[in-house]
Order: structure tokens, then C-alpha cells, then sequence
């Protein structure tokens, strides 16, 4: 238990506004291990992406104000700026939402994966003139290693022609060819730990089955951590071997994603799984639940969801909630569980795909 | 003539002139015109250059092409000389000055506001109101002209203390008010010639330029961060 | 299911309110000086040859990956652009762009923009926008804002009409999202255009989003012409659905039977790449490669460099419509393109 990759605990992460102050991230706690793909699942607001920008210690301009980010031994929490620069290089490595805003748009992808690997290059201190690429100071012989590495990288990635394609511009790639450029990039310092916020959530649907798919053999061959923060529930159940729902900052439920997307316990995942279209038919209304997720300012003293939760009494409003374990894996924020088994699962329908047609990927 | 060239003191604040005249009575006299004509020259400016960005950015085509290459003639003299020799066509008096800075100026109004246009055209509550039916004048009526109306006033504000500048330059060369008109850069002409005696002739009114074109910077840099943040990197892209 | 089928047969019979017909749109000649230095004197086929009609109280829904064209074929519909060939038909009158319609020819057609914060002026209060969108072109006054009208449209979203003072910024992406509807509802359209309507909302919005659409056609009988990627969200609401691919519409008919039994390879490999939120299915598959660049389209099927059941005839001949019951389908292979569709 104490090996695991990144230990998240108590995380407290606060914004100091004018109207007060902001509890985004509210005591939440998880875990990724090597080779496993972690879902963060929540809505806009609740905390995701402050988590995850939290683990990099770019919370700017939030503040940590309690719990331990142990990352490989490092708390990260406490951790230097030089140790965190070194492992944020070299062993963390994060993806965003927009490809196209990774990307600076003036240089050539080929030259932005290449500067990558030189930067995480272990034992060179490069000279700064070599660092501007002044072009007779330039450290040629580095450069075209690194170009080289560049070119493995991306025809790692999939990316067809790299060689041609290394002096070719951001704007000259599609959607899902400038994703694949990020992940090149990302991948150049050989991380073990991948943060990717809505890595998918800018592409369409065809190439962003193909990402997932990549990130599901960077776990299973190069055994890397991935923290995939998503809102879109079928890409955390296609990709994810668990999952942590949050909701208010805080953790409403965490599990293996077989049985929390399959068998949810918390009244929020619950909502969730309703109210997706996928499991309406046609015609008939979809489940909603009205209210908006509540006023993200000051603490919560009771559980975040109490305002929209039907099963809610008045104990869940006005205490602590504290989490049970289902077993070692399920947890779950809730004093009403177990719940009747009401809905959810029962509404289930594998609609949409043409045929079953499995694949043998899936582990 | 009793009172020539008295050093600044009780009676006289600011002492007196080579006439004998109060320099303080003078510059306060002074202001009203030194100020008024800058709004008005400011003014003018703004609405011809207004007027000219919204037709080249609403009209394209052609009629932008042409009016954006007199933009640029404009803005490729420097000013100050163009106006210079405008008013000295014209013939030296404060109306002609006023031409001459207002014609050279409005060129930067222009240029803001059809870029303006240009992507408030491409916004999509421009489109909105197209969509409905509207027409031109209401969409620039109610659409363009208020959401363009800030970085134009912020631009106003940051060009009158130039225009002040502008009016005493061309004044105190003798193209503008002629004295004994109490204008601030006349008032720094004919009071050089006795600079070794009485210092206070040249300092006062210099003083009130660089206080007023000081003041009016700042009000304008207020105004930027004020009215809208988000629009006032269009300014600084001047 | 059988009473929405019969329903959108009954609505075919009709004149449809607004129908494209093979309308081409080509940019190139909107190019400024600047822009065709940059790419050359290539003209982009966005649109080529695409017919559609779409009637009052029936849902089409618009699907594809993104710069297939969906949005301008939007346009195409709402006036912003002029297609370069082919009509387009409002009430079975020819009509053109803005410029050349009547504010009533307009005010037919209502429009709900992907990004409905950009679409509302930022100096405008709510009802200030409403009251734009309600009254004629002619008689537009600014003290004429009639509160009881904005109220109604405002409740007909469900929201409150305390909101019509407030500014878009201090609405959120929902409430803003009903506000859009209520304005395109404004001026009593018979069509009103979505573009990804719920793409940017969270999923409890979305649920609630679409449900005030379906009751909003209930109530006011308009039809919509709804744009998304989102291939749930279309099964859902759309009674027929275009699939577009490279500007061209290569499979039409109702929803239930296209996303049932796919015909074309390309409809079918959209909806193998969804994701199903179920960890126990297979996992989605992906389509590889690059939709055809439309400055330089495949010769053919623009669908063939990408399918995986393409032949020789795909790469050399533009296939024609075939007809399969009441969907439409441009493919050679068709039905037969796709294996395992018939073991569903």
C-alpha cells in the first residue's frame, strides 16, 4: 500500500476571492499506481481540474492548505522549487484539453518535440546560446539526437510520414494529429505519472476513441500512471480501471469503474448515470435533476449534493459526512447507503453500437 | 506701464509680463481657450475618424481599400509637420490651426474603430441581430457604435493632451493665436524673448501645458482599465 | 416509435419550410486580397450538392466530424451565406442570403449559436435582447419593451422573469442557453437552427436542456435543425438525421432506423467510436485517418480512402443516391458495406 505511485491525501485547495473564499479542492483523497488509469469524474465546477492542476503545484493562484501530495516518496506539498521542477520535467508530465493552445503555433511540431526531449535530457546543462538556438552556438550533434528521438516519438504516436512531418506547423495538423503531437511531447521525458484534464474533449468522437486507445497501451506497455480527468462518463468507463467521483471538491465516490459505473452507491454517480441520454429512449423525458450545483463559496459542513439529493434528510445537512469503505477499493461519502436499489442499473440499455463486436484489447 | 516684468509675489502670484499684464489672470483667461479648442479639435477628430472606420469596416470592399490607404498617407507624415504646413497654407490664425490638427489627426480614430467593426462584425450577437431581420443602421446603432464607443473615448482622452501640445506648438511659431490673445503656447512665445529677465513668463505656462497633458494621460490610462478590460489591449496595439 | 415514424411521414407530404436543393458552396471568391496569397487560388468545396428539406415540428438532426460542412450548411439555411449553385427554398419561394430576404422571411427561421455567450451583446440586459428579437424590424423603439411578452417567453423557458434584468455575464452556461431559445422563439420562427446546443453544458444541464426542447416542439410546433457530434444526444432528439461527410450528405433517414442499422461505412464507424458508459462492452473504435482536405477532394467516394470497404469502382466513380425503405444512402456497398449489421 505505501508504494503506490501518487498518494493524494486531505487535499485542501482554496481561492481567496472578493465575495470569500473558494473551497475548490475540499479534502479529497485517491490514489494512481503504476499502470492503472485513474478517472477523475465531475461535472464543471467541481474541482476536477484544480486537482489536477494541485498535483503539478500550478495552483496559482490557489492555495494548498492542507493534506500531502506523495508522489514516488515526495511530498509534494512541501517539496522545493528546484525538486519540483526537476520531477514536474521529468516524471510528471500533463496534457490539456486544447491541442491547439499546447502548441505554440509558431514553431514546427518536429522543433517542439525535439526541444522537449532536450529539456529533459538528464545529465547536459545546455549553454545559453546553444539554449536560443543561435544557429552557430547551436549544440548541432544534441539537436539532431533529439530531432531523431523526435521522429520515434511521433512514429510512436501513430503519426504518419514523421520525418516529413517534422518541420511541418501546428495549424497544418488535424484535431487528433496536434493531440498525438502533445502526447509525443508529454511522453518525450519518459513520465511515470500522466496527467491528462479533457484530453479528448476537444476532438471528435472518431479520433477520440484513438487517444483513448493510446493512453490504454501507455498503461499496458510502458506501465505509466494516468490521472484522466474527465466529465464524459463513457470515455472514464472505456478507459479507466478506477474511478473517483467528485462533486463540491470533495469525494463522493471511488472504485474500481466495473462496479461503480455498473452498481453506483452514491446518490450523486447515480444522477449522473440517469440523466446521460444514452440511457433514454427516444420520446420519453430524460432524468434530470434540477438545481445547479451549489454556491462554491465557504466550506462545506455537510455533503455538497444534499441541496439535489432526493434521498437526503436533514442529518446529511447538517454534519460531517464521512467516508465508508465498501471494501478495500469502494468508498463512498453518503450516510444514506446502501440505497434501495431503485434505478440506475435497471434503466441500462446497450443501445447505439451496431453490434457487439468485442475487441480483444480490453484488460 | 507701470507693472513690466514684476517677479511672481503677493499681488501678482505669477508676476507680471513684458505689458504689464497679471501672467496668472492671463493663464487662467488662457485656459479656456487652450482647453476648448482641444476638445473641440479632439471632437472633430473623433467624429470624422468614427465616421470613416465605420464605413470601411461596415462597407469593405473598395470603399475600404481606398479610405484605409488615406489612413495610412495620413499616419505615414508625422503630424506636427503636416499640420504645420497646413496652416501655413491656410495662413496663421487659431481657426486654421484647428483645421490643420483636426484634419491630421483623425487618421488613429480610424484605424480603432474599423478594426473594431471588423471583429464585432464577426461576433455573433452581430449576427443575431442580422439573422432577425435588422438592418445596418440599427445593428450599427445599437450593436457597433456602444461597443466601440470605450476604446474610442479612452483614445480621445489619451489624444487631447497631444492636441494641446499640438495647438501651443503651432502657436508659439506664430501659426495660431496671435496676440494678445492669452493662449498657453503664445503666451510661451512672446514671453521667450525676456527669458534672461523674467523667468516666470516662459516657466508658468509651460508648467500648465505639461500639468494638463500629464493630467489628461492619466485620466485616460483610468478610463482604459475602467470601461473594459478586456478592450483596452486594443489601444496599446496602436 | 411507430407513431413518431407515422409522424414524420405525415410531415413529408407537406411543403417542407425550408429545403436546399443541390446546393454547392465553394470559398474561394469571399477570399480577401491577404487570404488568397496565403492559400493559393484553391477554391474549398464545403458544401457539394446536398439537398435537404426541413418542416415544421420534426427534428433533423445534423451529424459528422468537425469541418464536414455541418455549420455551413447551417449557414446556408439561416442566410449567412449564399450557396454558389443550387437554390434554397423558404415556403417553396427562392430566397438568398440576409441581405436578400424580407426581416418576415428572416424572422422564419430562428437560430440558437454554438456559442451562446458570444451571440449576446455583453452591454445588452436580457430582456433588452429579447425585446430586439420580439418586436418587427419597422417598429423597433426602445422604450416599447412590452414586459408581459418578455415574461412569457422567459417562463416558456422555465426560467424566471427576474432574470430579465440581468447581464449575459451573470448568467450561467445553462440559463444563458435557455435565454438563446427563448430569443429564437421570440419572433415566432417555424424552423429554429441548434448549433451543438448542449455540447458545452454539464450532464444534469443537458438532461434538462433537452428535455425544455422537446417540450418546447410540443407546444409551439417548430421544427429544428439540430448540429451536433454528439451522436447520443442526436439518437435522442432527431426524428431523421443527415450524416455528412466532406461537405456531401452520404446517409439520410429517420434516427431510429439509421443508428439502428447503419447502411453507410461511415455512419457505422461514427457510432462505433462512441464510447459506451458501460466498462463491460468493447471499447470504442476509432476511424483512422484524416477527413479529405477540400481544397483537393479524393476522386470518387469521398469516403474511400477511409473505408474499410472500399474498391476500385469507390476510388473512380461518385456513387448515387440508392434508396433503402426511407433512407437514403450514397455508397456503392450499400447495405451490404457492413458486416455484422444485420446480426443486431
Amino acid at each position: 500500500m505505501t508504494d503506490k505511485l501518487l498518494r493524494v491525501e486531505e487535499l485542501y485547495t482554496r481561492f481567496d476571492t472578493d465575495r470569500g473564499t473558494v473551497h475548490a479542492v475540499d479534502g479529497a483523497s485517491f490514489t494512481v499506481d503504476r499502470g492503472e488509469i485513474v478517472g477523475v469524474l465531475g461535472e464543471s465546477g467541481s474541482g476536477k481540474s484544480v486537482t489536477a492542476r494541485s498535483i503539478c503545484r500550478l495552483e496559482e493562484p490557489g492555495k494548498i492548505g492542507n493534506g500531502t501530495i506523495m508522489f514516488d516518496g515526495t511530498d509534494l506539498t512541501t517539496a522545493s522549487k528546484s525538486t519540483l521542477r526537476q520531477i514536474r520535467g521529468n516524471e510528471i508530465s500533463m496534457v490539456f484539453q486544447d491541442p491547439t493552445e499546447t502548441l505554440n503555433p509558431v514553431f514546427p511540431v518536429g522543433e517542439q518535440i525535439a526541444e522537449a526531449v532536450r529539456i529533459h535530457e538528464a545529465n547536459s546543462r545546455q549553454r545559453l546560446l546553444d539554449f536560443l538556438g543561435v544557429p552557430l552556438f547551436r549544440d548541432q550533434s544534441a539537436w539532431a539526437d533529439a530531432r531523431d528521438r523526435a521522429v520515434e516519438l511521433m512514429d510512436q504516436m501513430d503519426i504518419p510520414n514523421p520525418e516529413s512531418r517534422l518541420s511541418a506547423f501546428p495549424h497544418e495538423f488535424s484535431g487528433g494529429l496536434r493531440q498525438r503531437a502533445v502526447l509525443a511531447i508529454a511522453l518525450a521525458s519518459d513520465p511515470k505519472l500522466l496527467i491528462a484534464d479533457e484530453p479528448t474533449t476537444a476532438l471528435d468522437t472518431t479520433t477520440q476513441a484513438d487517444i483513448l486507445q493510446r493512453l490504454r497501451s501507455l498503461r499496458d506497455e510502458r506501465d505509466v500512471g494516468i490521472l484522466l480527468i474527465s466529465h464524459d462518463l463513457g470515455v472514464v468507463a472505456q478507459t479507466c480501471d478506477r474511478v473517483v467521483v467528485l462533486y463540491g471538491g470533495q469525494v463522493m465516490e471511488a472504485g474500481p469503474v466495473n462496479e461503480v459505473l455498473t452498481a453506483p452507491e452514491h446518490p450523486y454517480t447515480r444522477m449522473l448515470l440517469e440523466c446521460s441520454v444514452r440511457n433514454s429512449t427516444p420520446g420519453e423525458r430524460v432524468q434530470s435533476v434540477s438545481g445547479t450545483p451549489s454556491d462554491p463559496i465557504g466550506s462545506y459542513e455537510a455533503c455538497p449534493f444534499a441541496d439535489r439529493c432526493r434521498h437526503a434528510t436533514t442529518a446529511c445537512r447538517e454534519r460531517y459526512i464521512p467516508t465508508t469503505e465498501l471494501d478495500s477499493e469502494h468508498r463512498l461519502a453518503c450516510l444514506e447507503a446502501p440505497l434501495p436499489a431503485d434505478d440506475a442499473s435497471a434503466h441500462r440499455q446497450d443501445a447505439l453500437t451496431p453490434d457487439g463486436g468485442k475487441q480483444d484489447d480490453s484488460t | 506701464m507701470i507693472h513690466q516684468l514684476e517677479a511672481p509675489s503677493l499681488v501678482h502670484p505669477l508676476g507680471t509680463d513684458q505689458l504689464g499684464r497679471d501672467v496668472l489672470t492671463r493663464l487662467l483667461h488662457g485656459s479656456r481657450l487652450s482647453l476648448g479648442i482641444a476638445v473641440i479639435v479632439t471632437t472633430v477628430r473623433l467624429v470624422i475618424g468614427t465616421a470613416v472606420g465605420l464605413v470601411a469596416g461596415y462597407a469593405g470592399g473598395w470603399i475600404d481599400e481606398a479610405l484605409m490607404r488615406l489612413v495610412d498617407t495620413l499616419l505615414a507624415f508625422p503630424g506636427i509637420v503636416l499640420a504645420l504646413v497646413i496652416a501655413g497654407i491656410l495662413g496663421p490664425s487659431l481657426v486654421n490651426v484647428m483645421l490643420a490638427l483636426a484634419v491630421v489627426g483623425w487618421a488613429s480614430y480610424a484605424r480603432l474603430v474599423r478594426s473594431s467593426v471588423l471583429s464585432l462584425r464577426e461576433r455573433e450577437f452581430v449576427t443575431a441581430a442580422r439573422l432577425l431581420g435588422r438592418s445596418r443602421t440599427h445593428v450599427t446603432v445599437r450593436h457597433l457604435i456602444p461597443n466601440i464607443a470605450a476604446p474610442v473615448v479612452v483614445l480621445a482622452t489619451l489624444d487631447i493632451g497631444g492636441v494641446i501640445l499640438g495647438i501651443s506648438g503651432l502657436s508659439f511659431l506664430g501659426l495660431g493665436a496671435q496676440p494678445p490673445t492669452p493662449e498657453w503656447g503664445t503666451m510661451l512665445a512672446s514671453g521667450r524673448t525676456y527669458i534672461r529677465q523674467a523667468w516666470w513668463l516662459v516657466n508658468a505656462p509651460g508648467v500648465c501645458i505639461m500639468i494638463t497633458v500629464l493630467g489628461f494621460n492619466i485620466l485616460g490610462d483610468c478610463l482604459r482599465d475602467r470601461l473594459s478590460p478586456a478592450q483596452s489591449n486594443q489601444i496599446e496595439k496602436l | 416509435m411507430t407513431q413518431r415514424e407515422r409522424k414524420s411521414n405525415e410531415l413529408q407530404s407537406r411543403t417542407p419550410v425550408i429545403e436546399l436543393q443541390n446546393v454547392s458552396k465553394t470559398f474561394s471568391e469571399e477570399q480577401s486580397v491577404f487570404d488568397r496569397l496565403w492559400s493559393g487560388d484553391s477554391a474549398a468545396e464545403a458544401i457539394c450538392n446536398v439537398s435537404m428539406a426541413v418542416n415544421s415540428g420534426e427534428t433533423v438532426g445534423l451529424v459528422g466530424e468537425s469541418g464536414c460542412g455541418k455549420s455551413t450548411l447551417a449557414k446556408l439555411l439561416t442566410g449567412q451565406l449564399t450557396p454558389n449553385e443550387g437554390h434554397v427554398r423558404l415556403d417553396g419561394t427562392r430566397v438568398g442570403g440576409i441581405k436578400d430576404r424580407s426581416p418576415s422571411q428572416c424572422r422564419q427561421i430562428g437560430v440558437v449559436f454554438q456559442h451562446v455567450r458570444e451571440s449576446f451583446d455583453p452591454r445588452w440586459p436580457v430582456n433588452r435582447s429579447l425585446t430586439e428579437a420580439l418586436n418587427d424590424a419597422e417598429t423597433v423603439s426602445e422604450g416599447g419593451t412590452n414586459f408581459n411578452e418578455v415574461d412569457g417567453l422567459l417562463r416558456s423557458v422555465e426560467l424566471s422573469p427576474e432574470i430579465a434584468d440581468r447581464y449575459p455575464r451573470e448568467l450561467s452556461g445553462g440559463q444563458l442557453q435557455r435565454v438563446a431559445l427563448a430569443r429564437a422563439l421570440a419572433h415566432d420562427p417555424d424552423v429554429i437552427v441548434l448549433d451543438e446546443p448542449v455540447s458545452g453544458l454539464d450532464m444534469a444541464t443537458q438532461a434538462t436542456i433537452l428535455n425544455l426542447l422537446a417540450d418546447v416542439q410540443r407546444r409551439f410546433g417548430v421544427g429544428y435543425v439540430f448540429i451536433s457530434h454528439d451522436l447520443d444526444v442526436v439518437r435522442y432528439l432527431a426524428d431523421r438525421v443527415a450524416v455528412m461527410y466532406a461537405g456531401e450528405i452520404v446517409e439520410e433517414g429517420p434516427a431510429r432506423k439509421l443508428f439502428e442499422h447503419p447502411n453507410h461505412p461511415y455512419t457505422d464507424s461514427l457510432l462505433r467510436a462512441i464510447p459506451s458508459i458501460d466498462p463491460g462492452d468493447a471499447p470504442p473504435n476509432s476511424l483512422q485517418g484524416d477527413p479529405p482536405d477540400l481544397t483537393d477532394r479524393p476522386t470518387g467516394c469521398p469516403f474511400h480512402p477511409r473505408c474499410p470497404a472500399a474498391t476500385a469502382e469507390c476510388a473512380e466513380h461518385q456513387p448515387n443516391f440508392e434508396t433503402i425503405g426511407n433512407i437514403r444512402v450514397q455508397c456503392f456497398h450499400a447495405p451490404h458495406a457492413i458486416k455484422g449489421s444485420s446480426d443486431n
